[in-house]
């Protein structure tokens, strides 16, 4: 565990009967966005449940600022902390963007003295001001994305952690998600796991490759592209030179 | 379905009154006394529906795909989500049971019923049920996570209800009291109360403590231990307390102050003191009854009229105005079955089943007589019809005394 780093993971594994989630990880994350780069499967979600104490690691330890979280108190602490993007946050469809912004309010005790100042922050913030009293059922795809990340915010934590929020989403909405994040990057750790390198190309500082449960790859975003062979023309982008690194990866582990 | 939950429980606690408020067809109907007891009866089904409900609830917050955005808060904001629900339910719940007493007393109102506050206390203890039986049902649903566990858990507090109540005779009991609260009546209203109110607080404890232990709050966890298992102790010493005073309580005979007023035709008609103005109506209705009775038997005149069977062979024994005005017909069953007490007891002594149906039958026949409005008509079970003329009637009085 570096110094500088927040929030790590050592030798975290998670198993789900005979199934081998994660085994044996660790990472350390920090400032600014963190992406969990893996194809469908690679643990990336268990990961994050792990991380956000919805799962017990089956073994291994969750730290943050160099202290275990299996500590009661700590956790809580750390809880309160964290912000919290699953894959599909589920059923508050009945619930304007305000509502569902007061409703975790409410649940995290935001002070009442600036609970509507932090609410109309959030939503200004993931650019849904216009669509505040809009029910979640009539948002599109992306909106409801960002409507959810915006409950993330509303408690200022100092980690976010973002499953899949590009997923299902047209290009125009993926990078809208995308500049949203960068944005949300440059005040905190951000934690986010795609399947797509584009999504964190321009704007991870850190790159963790899973597949199969397995750590495969972490380090800079320029050593993967290095690793792709970036060419330094304008036929080669450097998203293409990422996913060769992020395909070359997986295939060295799967040969291995 | 998330916000149509807590609205199950009022339907639930609203339907479960109207379907046993409405249908009621007996002395009381449209009483308070008759809303009074419905919300007791009621109980027996809110309580297991309510339980349900919640329960439901629970298991679809934490089987949803929200699961996991709950379960990432700090357990102090999974417990104001979860209190957020309990509280819905419970309000729903508590809301539908009002409403239905509101209905109730309408209905009372409108028949000519006398108000009373007497069902207020057991509302109160309705509505604390309710919140325990939410409480128990959201945190087994919580802990649970099973779709199989709602209906399991309707099926054992609906047994755990019925039980109580059939144990502790709660409806018949706390009726009589609480409209006509006179020593000589029942006298165990208090420990009644509070051995139900023991039970409900006890229930709710088990429901907070449980779900407590489902959000795995560590603050202050050992004080609340603490303080729960010092409440659990008041509770159950309250209800030891509350079940002595009920296995002990006897019907007191004395009614040395029972107010009294002549009947033209002899005898005297005397009601608790804490009725008086029911007697004017009383001794309009008794005189009828009174003066064929004395035609069976002038000696008749020496019983006194009470509401409550007295030592035997000193009362006649009308029916009690409980809300509505009795008719004559349940007057003149109750005076009957009071001539024939003694008799019925002796065969029931002997476990002569032939006696018993002699009594039996010989107490409608005299039943039959001593109502004016019967004219001597009898309609039995299987709609088959009967003249009693008054030489029936002495024949069937004289079992009565032979006995």
């Amino acid at each position: 565990m570096s110094l500088q780093s927040l929030l790590s993971i050592q030798g975290v594994s998670r198993s789900f009967g005979q199934t081998q989630a994660l085994q044996n990880v660790s990472v350390d994350f920090s400032e600014g966005v963190n992406g969990i780069l893996g194809p469908n499967g690679a643990g990336k979600t268990t990961l994050f449940r792990v991380l956000t104490g919805v799962l017990q690691p089956s073994s291994g330890d969750v730290f943050w600022q160099g202290k275990e979280i299996k500590d009661r108190r700590w956790k809580q602490a750390f809880q309160r902390q964290v912000g919290y993007l699953p894959q599909d946050p589920g059923w508050f469809e009945g619930f304007t963007v305000k509502q569902l912004c007061h409703y975790f309010a409410g649940l995290r005790q935001v002070p009442r003295g600036v609970r509507a100042q932090r609410i109309e922050h959030a939503i200004d913030s993931v650019g849904l001001s216009e669509q505040a009293g809009t029910s979640l059922k009539a948002l599109s795809g992306g909106q409801r994305r960002r409507a959810f990340i915006a409950q993330t915010l509303i408690h200022d934590p100092s980690i976010l952690v973002l499953d899949e929020p590009t997923s299902g989403l047209d290009p125009v909405q993926r990078v809208q998600i995308r500049e949203l994040v960068a944005t949300l990057g440059r005040e905190r750790v951000v934690l986010l796991s795609t399947h797509l390198v584009e999504d964190i190309a321009q704007t991870a500082r850190n790159i963790v490759i899973l597949d199969s449960g397995r750590l495969v790859w972490a380090g800079a975003p320029e050593e993967l592209s290095r690793l792709g062979g970036h060419r330094g023309n304008a036929n080669d982008s450097v998203t293409t030179a990422y996913e060769r690194g992020f395909l070359a990866m997986l295939e060295e582990t799967s040969n291995v | 379905m998330s916000k149509l939950l807590p609205w199950g429980g009022l339907v639930a606690s609203l339907g479960a009154c109207l379907a046993m408020l409405l249908p009621v067809d007996d002395g009381t109907q449209n009483s308070f006394l008759c809303s009074l007891a419905v919300m007791l009866h009621a109980a027996i089904v809110i309580f297991p529906l309510l339980a349900g409900v919640a329960s439901i609830d629970a298991t679809f917050m934490n089987r949803g795909r929200s699961r996991f955005l709950l379960e990432a808060l700090p357990s102090s904001a999974r417990l104001r989500a979860a209190s957020g629900r309990v509280g819905w339910i419970s309000l729903a719940g508590c809301a539908g049971i009002l409403l239905a007493c509101v209905v109730a007393g309408t209905l009372a109102v409108s028949n000519g019923s006398r108000f009373s506050w007497g069902v207020w206390p057991f509302l109160l203890l309705a509505c604390v049920g309710i919140v325990s039986a939410t409480c128990i049902g959201w945190a087994i649903g919580a802990i649970a996570k099973s779709w199989f566990i709602p209906p399991l858990i309707i099926i054992v507090t609906y047994g755990g209800a019925a039980a109580n109540i059939s144990y502790v005779q709660l409806p018949s009991a706390a009726l009589s009291a609480l409209w006509t609260p006179t020593p000589a009546l029942l006298h165990f209203p208090l420990p009644l109360i509070g051995w139900t109110l023991g039970l409900h607080v006890l229930l709710a404890l088990v429901g907070v403590t449980g779900w407590l232990v489902w959000c795995q709050l560590t603050k202050q966890r050992i004080l609340l231990l603490v303080t729960a298992l010092f409440l659990t102790i008041g509770c159950a010493a309250s209800m030891v307390n509350g079940w002595l005073g009920i296995s002990g309580a006897v019907v007191a005979n004395d009614t040395s102050d029972w107010i009294c007023a002549p009947l033209a035709s002899g005898a005297q008609v005397c009601l608790p003191p804490e009725r008086p103005q029911d007697l004017p109506d009383l001794v309009i209705q008794l005189e009828s009854v009174n003066t064929r009775a004395l035609q069976l038997d002038p000696g008749l005149a020496s019983r006194t009229w009470r509401g409550i069977d007295s030592p035997a062979g000193t009362s006649l024994v009308y029916e009690l105005p409980l809300g509505q005005s009795p008719t004559l017909s349940q007057h003149a069953g109750a005076a009957a079955a009071s001539l024939f007490i003694g008799c019925v007891l002796d065969a029931l002594d002997k476990e002569d089943e032939d006696l018993l149906d002699m009594y039996a039958e010989a107490q409608v026949i005299v039943a039959t007589w001593l109502d004016p409005e019967a004219n001597g008509k009898f309609i039995d079970i299987e709609g088959n019809v009967y003249f009693i003329t008054f030489a029936d009637a002495q024949d069937a009085y004289r079992k009565s005394i032979q006995c």
